[in-house]
This record gives C-alpha cells, sequence and structure tokens, in this order.
C-alpha cells in the first residue's frame, strides 16, 4: 500500500486558500462587529461603525463613521470620527501583537445630535451622576423671619444654663443648712456660759477651788477653740461656695448675648453670606464639567490599567472561562501588546478646526516605559483666538498613576450663558470675552485642580425676578455694572466625587453692594431678638439672683456664732475677777 | 447519530488498513482535543491530506474527541499551567516566546499546552492500541456484527445509501 498521496497536498493548498478567501471575505464584517461590540462593552452605549475597509500590502485597516453614543445623554454622540485609518506591524501581529506606528483620525466632534437613540443599559449609577451635578442654590433673603419665630422654633442655650446654675445653687443651700444645722449653736454657746458660770463660782471657794478651776477653764477653752475653729473653716468654705456660684450666676446672665449672637448667624443674611453667589452662578456649569470629566476618565480607566506585565518575570493574566491563561514570559524587545504611537487628530469644534497627536497609546505603558501624551491646538477660530490642550497620562509605574491636564483658551467669546434660571432671580451672561488656564492632576484617585479665568466686557442680563425680594433686585442692580471679573475654580477631591469651589471678585462687588441693606437688616433682626430673649430670660435669672443672696442669711448666722464663741473665749469674759487666768 | 454509527461501522468494516484509521483517529485526537485554531492543527491537516490515513475516521474522529475535550478542559488548563509555570523550564518557554513561530502556535496557553501535551504523549499509543484493536474487530467481531438485524436494518436505510455513493466518490 502507497502511504503518501500527492493530491492530498494540493487538497492541503486549497484548503488554506479557501479558508483564505472566506476570512477575506468575512474581514472587514468581522472587524466592524468587534469595533461595535468591544466599543459599546467600553462606553456604556451605542458604538456604531459605518465600514472598515482591510489591506493586505501594507497591511492597514481604514475605518469610516465611527460613532460612539453619550450614555447619558443617548441622543447624542460622545465623540464620532469622520474617518480612522493606520498600518499595522504584520510581524508583530503574528506575535499577537497589534503595534501602530502611525494612525490618523480625521474629523473627530464631540456631542454631536443622533438620529437614533444609542441607549443600551442605562444604569442606575450613572442617572445618580447626573444628579449629583444639578447645582442648588437660593438667594440670600433680606425678609428676615420675626425673632418670636425664631425663638418658638430654637432652644435657648442661656435659659438651660440658668437652670443648671438654679439647680446647683438649690442642692447647695441645702447641703449648707445641713452642714450648719450640725456646727456648735445658741445651746451649745449657752451651755459654755453655764460652765463659765461654774467656773466663776468655783474660784470664791480658796485656793482648792481656785486650783480645780483654773484646769476645768483650760477645758473649756479648748473645746471653745475646737467649736470656733469648725465654724471658721465652714464660714471659708461657704465663701468659696457663694464665690463660685455667684461666677457661675455671671456666666450664665452672659449666655443671653451668646444666644443673640448664634441666632442672628443663623437667620440673618450677612454680607458675607454672599461669598458663594459666584460659586452658585459659575460652580454649576464648571461642576458638571467636572463631573463629565471625572466620569469619562472613570470609564476610561480600566483600559489604561493594562494587564499590568513588566515583561520581567512569568505571570498569569486572568483567564476567560474555557479558554486557560496565557502565560506570559520576558520578552528580549519587550513590546506592549497594543500599542500606537503616534494618532493624529483633528477636532472639529463649533469655533473650527483643532489639531494634534497623542502618542504612546497602551494599556502596557509599564512596559513600554513611556507615559501617553497628548497636545490639542487652535489658533484664530470663530470666536476664539486660541486653545491649547496638553497633556499626560502616566502609568508606568502602575502604583503610582498620575495624569496631568492643562488647557489654555484665549479670547473665547461667550455669549448668552444662562447662570441662573431660577424664577426669583433669573442671571444671564450675554456677552463677554473670556481667558482660561486649567490645570489639573489627578494621583491615583485624588483630584487636584485649577481654573483661572478673566472675563472682559462682560455684559450681564437679569431679567424679571419674581418674588426674589429686595435682594434680587440689590443684585441685579450691581450686576449691570459689572464689566470684568476674575473667576477661580479649584476642583478637589477625588474622581469619583470631585468637589468644585469657585471664587470670583464678583463676590466682593456684591458685597458691597448689598452688604448695607443686609447690615441694616441684621441690626434690626438683632435688635428684635435682644428684647425677645430678655423677655423670657429675666425672669428665670433675677430668680436665680435671689436664690444666691439666700446664702447670705446662712453666712449671717456662722458670723453670729463665731461671734458668740469669740465672746466666751475673750480675757475679760472668762477670766474671773481679780484672777489672771494662765493661757 | 445513526449517520455516525453507520459511518464508524463503515470504516470499521471497510478494506482500509487498521494503520490507516488508528493513525486518522490519533490525528484526529489531536486537533479534537486541542483548541481549533492552532498552528499545530495545520500541520496535521497537512499530514492527514498527505498521508493516506482514513479522512472519514479522521472526522468523526475529531467530532468526538472536540466534545470529549470540552470535559477535560479544566485538566488541560490545570497541566498546562503546571508545565508553563514550572521553574525549571522557564528559561525553555521564555527561549519560545521570543520566536514568533512559536508565538502563533499560542503555546503559551494553559489549555493549548496541556492538550497538546496529552494527546501528544497519547499518539504512539493510541496508534498501537487501535491498531489491535480493529484487528481484533474484524476477526472475532464483524461478522456477527454484519448478521445482526439492526445492522443490516441501518445499513438499508435511505441514509446508509445515500452515505455509501457520497463516500464510494470521495474515497476513503
Amino acid at each position: 500500500m502507497k502511504w503518501i498521496r500527492w493530491p492530498g497536498l494540493i487538497a492541503f493548498v486549497a484548503v488554506v486558500a479557501v479558508g483564505l478567501a472566506v476570512w477575506w471575505l468575512l474581514v472587514d464584517r468581522l472587524i466592524e462587529r468587534s469595533v461595535e461590540a468591544v466599543g459599546s462593552k467600553l462606553v456604556g452605549a451605542k458604538v456604531e461603525l459605518g465600514a472598515a475597509d482591510v489591506s493586505l500590502v501594507p497591511l492597514g485597516i481604514e475605518l469610516r463613521h465611527l460613532e460612539a453614543a453619550n450614555p447619558d445623554e443617548p441622543m447624542r454622540n460622545a465623540v464620532a470620527a469622520a474617518r480612522i485609518a493606520f498600518g499595522v506591524d504584520a510581524l508583530q501581529l503574528l506575535r499577537r501583537k497589534v503595534i501602530i506606528d502611525e494612525m490618523t483620525i480625521d474629523g473627530v466632534r464631540f456631542n454631536a445630535p443622533r438620529q437614533t437613540s444609542g441607549e443600551i443599559d442605562r444604569r442606575a449609577d450613572q442617572k445618580e451622576e447626573t444628579r449629583k451635578t444639578a447645582v442648588s442654590f437660593s438667594l440670600p433673603a433680606l425678609d428676615l423671619p420675626s425673632a418670636k419665630d425664631v425663638l418658638a422654633k430654637e432652644d435657648l442655650e442661656s435659659l438651660t444654663a440658668i437652670a443648671a446654675v438654679r439647680a446647683d445653687v438649690d442642692a447647695g443651700r441645702e447641703r449648707w443648712k445641713q452642714r450648719v444645722s450640725d456646727l456648735p449653736d445658741k445651746a451649745k454657746v449657752d451651755e459654755y456660759k453655764r460652765r463659765l458660770d461654774g467656773l466663776k463660782a468655783s474660784s470664791k471657794g480658796g485656793i482648792e477651788g481656785l486650783l480645780g478651776g483654773a484646769g476645768e477653764a483650760a477645758n473649756l477653752r479648748k473645746d471653745a477653740q475646737q467649736d470656733l475653729g469648725r465654724i471658721k473653716g465652714a464660714r471659708e468654705d461657704l465663701a468659696r461656695d457663694v464665690a463660685a456660684l455667684k461666677r457661675r450666676t455671671e456666666e450664665a446672665a452672659a449666655a443671653p448675648q451668646a444666644d443673640v449672637k448664634r441666632l442672628k448667624d443663623k437667620y440673618a443674611s450677612s454680607s458675607a453670606g454672599l461669598a458663594n453667589v459666584a460659586g452658585a452662578l459659575f460652580g454649576g456649569e464648571i461642576g458638571r464639567w467636572a463631573a463629565t470629566a471625572a466620569r469619562w476618565y472613570e470609564r476610561a480607566k480600566p483600559s489604561l490599567a493594562g494587564a499590568g506585565g513588566t515583561g520581567k518575570e512569568p505571570m498569569e493574566v486572568t483567564p476567560l472561562r474555557g479558554k486557560g491563561v496565557d502565560v506570559r514570559f520576558p520578552e528580549h524587545h519587550p513590546l506592549p501588546d497594543f500599542l500606537i504611537r503616534t494618532a493624529r487628530v483633528s477636532v472639529e469644534i463649533p469655533a473650527g478646526t483643532l489639531a494634534g497627536q497623542v502618542r504612546h497609546i497602551t494599556p502596557d505603558q509599564d512596559v513600554l516605559g513611556s507615559p501617553l501624551t497628548f497636545e490639542l491646538t487652535g489658533d484664530m477660530l470663530q470666536g476664539l483666538r486660541s486653545v491649547a490642550l496638553r497633556g499626560e497620562v502616566n502609568r508606568v509605574e502602575p502604583a503610582k498613576p498620575r495624569d496631568v491636564v492643562t488647557l489654555s483658551v484665549d479670547g473665547y467669546r461667550i455669549e448668552h450663558a444662562v447662570l441662573s434660571d431660577r424664577p426669583e432671580w433669573p442671571v444671564v451672561l450675554d456677552g463677554a470675552q473670556a481667558s482660561v488656564d486649567l490645570k489639573a492632576v489627578i494621583a491615583g484617585d485624588v483630584v487636584d485642580g485649577k481654573v483661572d479665568s478673566r472675563l472682559s466686557n462682560v455684559r450681564f442680563s437679569t431679567g424679571d425676578q419674581k418674588g426674589g425680594g429686595r435682594m434680587a433686585g440689590a443684585l441685579a442692580s450691581a450686576l449691570a455694572d459689572v464689566k470684568a471679573l476674575n473667576l477661580e475654580a479649584t476642583i478637589k477631591g477625588t474622581t469619583q466625587n470631585p468637589d468644585v469651589r469657585v471664587t470670583s471678585d464678583l463676590d466682593r462687588i456684591l458685597k458691597d453692594a448689598v452688604g448695607k441693606l443686609v447690615a441694616e437688616q441684621a441690626a434690626r433682626f438683632e435688635a428684635d431678638l435682644k428684647v425677645a430673649i430678655a423677655e423670657r430670660v429675666n425672669g428665670p435669672l433675677e430668680d436665680l439672683k435671689k436664690q444666691l443672696a439666700g446664702f447670705g442669711g446662712l453666712n449671717d448666722e456662722l458670723t453670729s456664732r463665731s461671734d458668740a464663741l469669740s465672746g466666751i473665749l475673750s480675757g475679760d469674759t472668762l477670766a474671773p475677777k481679780g484672777l489672771k487666768l494662765p493661757f | 447519530m445513526i449517520r455516525a454509527i453507520i459511518k464508524l461501522l463503515r470504516v470499521l468494516n471497510s478494506e482500509a488498513a487498521p494503520a490507516q484509521i488508528s493513525l486518522a483517529l490519533a490525528f484526529a485526537m489531536i486537533v479534537g482535543l486541542t483548541p481549533l485554531w492552532s498552528l499545530h492543527n495545520l500541520a496535521v491537516l497537512l499530514l492527514v491530506l498527505v498521508f493516506r490515513v482514513n479522512l472519514s475516521a479522521f472526522l468523526l474522529g475529531t467530532v468526538f474527541f472536540s466534545g470529549l475535550a470540552y470535559l477535560l478542559d479544566p485538566l488541560f488548563h490545570r497541566l498546562g499551567l503546571a508545565v508553563l509555570t514550572a521553574p525549571s523550564l522557564e528559561g525553555l518557554w521564555t527561549g519560545r516566546y521570543n520566536s514568533t513561530l512559536w508565538r502563533i502556535e499560542r503555546f503559551n496557553n494553559s489549555i493549548v499546552m496541556g492538550s497538546l501535551l496529552v494527546s501528544l504523549a497519547l499518539f504512539v499509543p493510541t496508534v498501537l492500541a487501535l491498531n489491535w484493536a480493529i484487528r481484533q474487530y474484524r476477526a472475532r467481531v464483524l461478522a456477527r456484527v454484519k448478521r445482526l438485524r439492526v445492522v443490516q436494518a441501518l445499513t438499508a436505510t435511505k441514509f446508509a445509501q445515500m452515505y455509501r455513493s457520497y463516500s464510494n466518490l470521495g474515497g476513503g
């Protein structure tokens, strides 16, 4: 039997050729489907591709009309590109590495409307994020509540303090009554007097009586001195207690002033309360930009994280189920699995076209050793003198990710920007010329950003305020005079929850404009509060003082007993007539 | 299923040499147990077409072993991973990893490595065992099988006739 069948070789060639032909026929559609499927998964909304065209020599791909819907606004495209063309390194492709030396991306547009919805799976957390960006702002009111209304719903700390002192005064008085009752009283003094009289009588009984009386007199004096010492000690303790209670009573008497200040700060608008007006007007828009940027950053983060292989030691890559795992080994010339060395980009914005490039696009920066950098610039555009966006996404050390973005905008013409659509204070920036400098650094999840902007040729309009009161009128008048302003915004916190703070010299302008109005209103409110609080506090306070005065009676009692004992101890009373006692 | 049984019986009962059938099944084992789109399977296809092995047996075997592979994949994964991460073999695999041909082969995939090792290790024993089994079948069982009513009924069906005519066209 012959073991070789040469026609089999022809069959093999035919099978391979048929396989290649089928692949060639289907590859365009396969690429289209792959781009749409992977893109939709990454973006969270529909990604659609008009056409894909693969060329073999040189190996390259051209994608046309790529559109990625915005998951937050499904009727708009987050980004769209008219044409993406690139060549692929065929040899590296055989090694399962997609290496693109140069890519051209033309006609990139952001936020363009769509014909059909791009929604695929609207997630609850995204809805929540959108809600969070809405800024709540209420105009400080000049029409304050009445002092009585305020006191009806507020607890007075002064009343609490007076009640506490009063309780201590009552307890102290009871304690002292008990202590005074335990001290030598009138009966004791009378007893001393009787003993003294006895001594005097014994001194008339000759020399024996005189000698016996001397011993008894010494005992009497000793006992009286001990009792006198106890009374004096009690008087000193009483004086100390009374002094402490007096001090606390004085503090309680001062507490109503603290209540007045606290309630005034809480309810009365002050010029300091206007410090956030600029933040309220501009912070919403800046906050929305920051939140949108943060959201897209979070979405892009997994693509930037990479497989994490440094190419220096074997490592496992997390497997797909049933697909096994690919074990990586060190490479002599390490290259990422995916790399676009340079992507030349042209972006179409309403003002014109921006051009620039993105370098080192790869999820494996640690293997490449270089960060992703981008630059996009435009000059002499419509309503925009110049714009430059530059930045770096650095994952060279995956454990220390650090991204930097700078944006410089000059001569940007703003027209009809609605800053507040609240009926009580509608504010529209009718026109302005803006220059903006932004720098943001994201280290890990922590954001540290700053925006400096200068607006000139400013024109505000405030329309008809409905229910805004005198405050809205005063602010509207002040805004009408503003011709230029500086705006500073800081962005701190985390990428999941950026915190935007806006400050501006607009705050000072508005503060000056309405400051006097606010101060007058606050002074009136303070005076009313003082009267209303005094009405509620004066009674308990007077009562407290009276109770404290009750300690004076105890002191008098102790003084009386002390004097009586001192009288007994004095030589005139204790020594028999004509006899000098030996003490 | 009926078609597969008929095919199997026809192959076994044919005039093909036992070695043609056993070799075809052993090649089918490689193709079936390892992931289909692997470079080595192209080489196996070339060998199957150039060597005069039984193509019907090869196709039948490929289907059978592909089904078996689904059950054995976890085993292949563990074996492949153990081999690929063995410290003593790191130098060998690193060298292969830097070769384009080996990268196309995807040897560094745990299932490719595990299944290829198993199928290669079983290749020669499979050929020998099947050779012996086919000879034993033809010597002792074939005559009795042909007399079975169920076999006669099956071989008399339209499917069997169609298959015979189709098979005669393609050779074996």
